[in-house]
């Protein structure tokens, strides 16, 4: 009863949302497109982004201007959904959008911090500054250096961690400490909020991060141990600290593989057997699309899976989050000219 | 009610007067400014471009921000006057602050080491108060032969990690000390670990604590010299802290000058930037201006700058792409409506103001609903001391609104002849709502009834205002609409009183049949009268939409009207709620018992239902009026400040 009260609106408004998003003959169609511009033309016409795409049209189209125009659009349907939602899955879904804000801090940091580029940070930022009532664009691109980087973020609850790290930074001009335990913190945050949902809705919410941050973890010790030598208990000290259905003994296993193919026999002894045997038979794979794929198909079951609960909305943001990065991977297939066959293979949604 | 007239004017001047008309503009706290090509009033030559000048002043400005704060300086207002702007000199101001940024720098740095220092006394302390007892010197900790011994801090959450992770390999941790933040600890290891340890402990994070080079001595006279330290530290924080204080006195006046100064320069270079056009030596700006202020702004203009182009003009608000921006002003204890209307929307300009409309509704209906003479003086007292500023809650405007709410209720309360939920203390001026229950209904409903009519009539007006023939004529909020809703009332009252109906019943059915038509079919009427095409694009859709609202039309009619029971329902309400309160003040046996459940009941009563109320009313108000008059998507009028 309480799920129909408070999901009813929600859900029929992503629901509606849902039913605008692109079909896989659309996929097929924009894969065989030639430029840019016929991308753009193709999204305007015949799809929901035209309203989005408006301020586009008629001019010249850049690559990026596309792609950033696309997840602005993206960031619009969550505040919409946002505005529906109350209590405790407000509060989640309130947190779940700061991975756009941490990735704005991180793009921040770089481009501000090492690389001092003003321009581009302005004309990137997708959440900070532009969603964020405290801080503008203006008080960002002006800061020049870590000490002014602590006074933008003062208030905010990055504050404690960019703190901390401020001396060790000004030492050794390494961000990767920082965006690490930022990343830590984000889902840390994000599990704390999870436990304060209704069980029926933990139980949906667990099953996507918990699977996301599994996956995550499987990935992050594969790309260590093929580029980079360090020792096991370090590299799970760079892992995210959560297990689903991958036990932290399981990871442990595969931080001790020597080498790093072995990690695909190693998890046939895990509860991801199954997921990962075509990985281990056929080395095209491309591993990170391969697991986005997975979830995305998650988030599909999930879609239909029951009425009322977290899971459509928490469907929909992956589901349009991957479209958007699909749409992102053709663009660029596009104007690097790749084969449609080509391009292709680099999507999430790998049965188009 | 009123919206305020806007014009729209556009000066043409030397640019050499540009900083300084600029500078007007934003003293003037009246103006908008809006592009130089968004519907200019004279035809611009091709010529003019966007101006666009380098902002000398941003830089300073943001030094001597930091500066103010670093003083702990706030940022009130100085009177600049725009003449000063003019002559500002950068170099000039700069050489005087450099200096003053230098020494606070100093002092921060030292501060920063003093703090540094401190936390490291504090690290050690934590560590070697565990070895507090022990009877060795801490000197030979640093040479051991066999073992590896590594003393740290480190963030909680990444101290849970390392001890999860690090269960594989020879390597002790203890904690030692922990607070909401790190935990401290040692490590342990053989030599030939050494460096794995490091290296585990570097993935999380740690901070080192190296031993100094020449501690030595017993743990116990090292915690003494740290404790000293930590004294001396303290005394030298607060020797900073008087340093400061000096330098805020002795400099605040200057910086606080020169801040207002670049402020008001570098606001001119942002706004003549972002609106301004230019040609050569000319320079041009638009923008709009309330009609009452405009006189004196131009002839404080035309008579310093003699040689400026002036030029404005009223805009009829019925041409749509140019509509102004919508600035009210209203009496000040009306002003607390204003924000209770916007918070509906703004009036498009050329509407009518509700504001006024709902003041004077507002305050009748919540002392209708909530009279009682005590409890409103309660109230009127409330809103004198917060206008005051006796009490600081809110702003001075809820104070105002408060005593209004107070006014109303206590008026109310001596019609009603209620004191405090006492009955039989006042006589009752008018009627006494529990013993007259249906009547008190009765009057509610009249009363609704009649601002039904008010804000229909309303309607009509600003359709007239808008020459929207569609709205002013067929729809329901229209003529057709208040002759519909008046007949029927009519005629039930009719039936009421006499038995029977108005008119004939024939009669009666076209008089209701023929409104009802012209609603259905408003907008092929419309084009009728204004020589359009007569039926719509998708006629389907539309008598689809139009039969539901005809649908609503009568159901609202019914529904509207009867919503305005709970002004009577609230006022016998509020004489319900004493009476439970006085029956358990009852029950008591003891006085002083009693006397306090009256307090506290009439303490409840004022808060909640004074909430309540004050909810319903406003739900009468935007549902039932508002929704039937007021559009709400103007443009609020904002103009550039400082």
């Amino acid at each position: 009863m309480t799920g129909a009260v408070k999901y009813a609106a929600v859900n029929a408004k992503v629901r509606g949302l849902m039913g605008k998003m692109l079909s896989d003959e659309d996929y097929r169609r924009l894969i065989n497109l030639e430029s840019v511009q016929e991308i753009f033309d193709y999204l305007y016409n015949n799809t929901f982004y035209r309203e989005a795409l408006t301020p586009l049209a008629g001019i010249e189209i850049h690559r990026r201007q596309l792609e950033l125009t696309l997840k602005k659009s993206f960031i619009n349907d969550y505040e919409v959904i946002y505005r529906y939602l109350t209590g405790s899955t407000k509060e989640f879904f309130a947190y779940f959008f700061a991975k756009f804000e941490i990735e704005d801090l991180k793009m921040l940091l770089r481009t501000i911090l090492i690389e001092h580029d003003e321009e581009y940070l302005r004309k990137n930022l997708l959440y900070l500054g532009v969603h964020t009532e405290d801080i503008s664009v203006n008080r960002l691109t002006e800061i020049k250096s870590y000490q002014d980087l602590l006074n933008v973020f003062q208030d905010t609850r990055y504050y404690d961690t960019l703190k901390r790290f401020a001396e060790r930074y000004e030492k050794d001009r390494n961000l990767f400490p920082i965006e690490m335990t930022l990343d830590f913190n984000y889902f840390t945050e994000l599990a704390r909020l999870a436990g304060k949902l209704s069980k029926k809705d933990y139980k949906i919410v667990r099953d996507l991060l918990g699977t996301q941050v599994d996956l995550l973890n499987i990935h992050w010790v594969y790309r260590i141990k093929k580029y980079y030598n360090l020792d096991p208990e370090e590299i799970l000290n760079y892992t995210l600290p959560f297990h689903y259905r991958l036990s932290a003994d399981d990871l442990r296993g595969l931080a001790r593989v020597d080498d790093p193919e072995e990690i695909f026999n190693y998890l046939k002894q895990t509860r991801y057997n199954t997921l990962f045997s075509p990985v281990a038979r056929n080395k095209d794979i491309l591993f990170e699309k391969y697991f986005l794929s997975y979830l995305l198909k998650k988030a599909y079951r999930i879609k239909v899976a029951g009425t009322f609960n977290i899971g459509i909305i928490s469907a929909y943001l992956y589901i349009k989050e991957y479209e958007i990065r699909d749409i992102i991977t053709i663009v660029e297939g596009v104007r690097y000219s790749l084969e449609s066959e080509q391009i292709r293979k680099y999507l999430i949604r790998d049965w188009v | 009610m009123a919206v305020s007239r806007m014009k729209k004017f556009e000066i043409i001047g030397h640019k050499k007067d540009l900083d300084l008309i600029s500078g007007e503009i934003i003293e003037s706290e009246s103006i908008q400014l809006t592009g130089y090509r968004d519907y200019p009033l004279t035809e611009l030559p091709e010529e003019f471009g966007s101006l666009e000048r380098e902002n000398p002043y941003k830089e300073l400005l943001n030094r001597l921000t930091s500066l103010l704060k670093m003083l702990d300086l706030d940022f009130k207002e100085i009177e600049v006057a725009p003449e000063e702007i003019t002559g500002i000199d950068l170099e000039k101001i700069e050489k005087e602050i450099r200096p003053i940024e230098e020494k606070l720098e100093r002092i921060t740095n030292f501060r920063k080491r003093l703090e540094k220092e401190e936390e490291r006394l504090y690290d050690y302390k934590r560590h070697i108060w565990l070895m507090r007892n022990m009877d060795l010197d801490l000197a030979e900790l640093k040479q051991l032969s066999y073992i590896s011994l590594i003393f740290g801090r480190v963030n909680r959450n990444d101290y849970q990690r390392l001890i999860k992770n690090i269960t594989g390999l020879p390597v002790l941790i203890l904690e030692v000390y922990r607070d909401e933040e790190n935990v401290w600890f040692f490590s342990f290891s053989k030599k030939e670990y050494e460096e794995k340890a490091l290296n585990i402990l570097n993935s999380v994070y740690f901070e080192r604590l190296e031993l100094p080079r020449r501690v030595k001595g017993q743990p116990r006279k090292i915690l003494e010299r740290a404790e000293h330290r930590l004294e001396r530290i303290e005394i030298a924080y607060q020797k900073i802290e008087l340093e400061i204080r000096d330098y805020r006195s002795l400099y605040e006046k200057r910086l606080r000058t020169f801040y207002h100064q670049l402020k008001l320069a570098d606001k001119v270079r942002e706004i003549s930037n972002q609106y301004y056009g230019e040609v050569e030596h000319l320079f041009v700006l638009t923008g709009w201006i309330p009609e009452a202020r405009e006189e004196e702004f131009r002839e404080r203009l035309e008579t310093v700058y003699p040689d400026l182009i002036y030029l404005s003009r009223e805009v009829d608000f019925a041409e749509e792409e140019a509509q102004p921006p919508t600035f009210l002003e209203n009496k000040s204890w009306v002003k607390p409506f204003e924000s209770l209307v916007e918070l509906y929307g703004v009036p498009r300009y050329g509407e009518l103001d509700p504001s006024m409309f709902m003041a004077v509704t507002y305050l009748l209906m919540f002392g209708m609903m909530f009279g009682d003479v005590g409890q409103g003086l309660v109230f009127l007292l409330a809103g004198i001391l917060i206008l005051r500023r006796i009490i600081r809650f809110a702003s001075p405007e809820m104070g105002l609104l408060a005593m209004g709410l107070g006014l109303s209720s206590t008026v109310f309360g001596f019609l009603y002849g209620s004191l405090f939920g006492i009955e039989d203390i006042l006589p009752a001026l008018w009627v006494r709502p529990m013993e007259n229950i249906m009547y008190l209904l009765a009057v509610a409903v009249g009363f609704g009834i009649f601002l039904m009519l008010a804000s229909m009539i309303l309607s009509l007006i600003n359709s007239l205002r808008r020459h929207d023939l569609e709205e002013g004529l067929f729809s329901r909020n229209g003529l057709t609409g208040i002759f519909l809703y008046s007949f029927i009332l009519l005629s039930l009252l009719s039936i009421i009183i006499k038995g029977g109906l108005l008119v004939d019943i024939r009669l009666t059915v076209i008089l209701l049949v023929v409104p009802l038509l012209l609603i259905f079919f408003r907008r092929p009427l419309t084009n009728l009268i204004r020589r359009r095409r007569i039926w719509p694009e998708s006629p389907g859709e539309y008598f689809l939409e139009s039969g539901f609202e005809l649908f609503d039309t009568l159901i609202g009619f019914l529904s509207n009207t009867v919503s305005f029971v709970r002004i009577g329902a609230f006022a016998l309400n509020h004489v319900g709620l004493f009476m439970a309160i006085f029956i358990l003040a009852g029950m008591i046996k003891n006085n002083l018992g009693s006397i306090f459940i009256i307090i506290a009941g009439n303490l409840l009563i004022m808060v909640l239902e004074g909430v309540v109320v004050g909810i319903q009313v406003l739900r009468l108000e935007y549902y039932e009026l508002f929704s039937k008059f007021f559009k709400g998507d103007g443009k609020k009028f904002t103009p550039v400040k400082l």
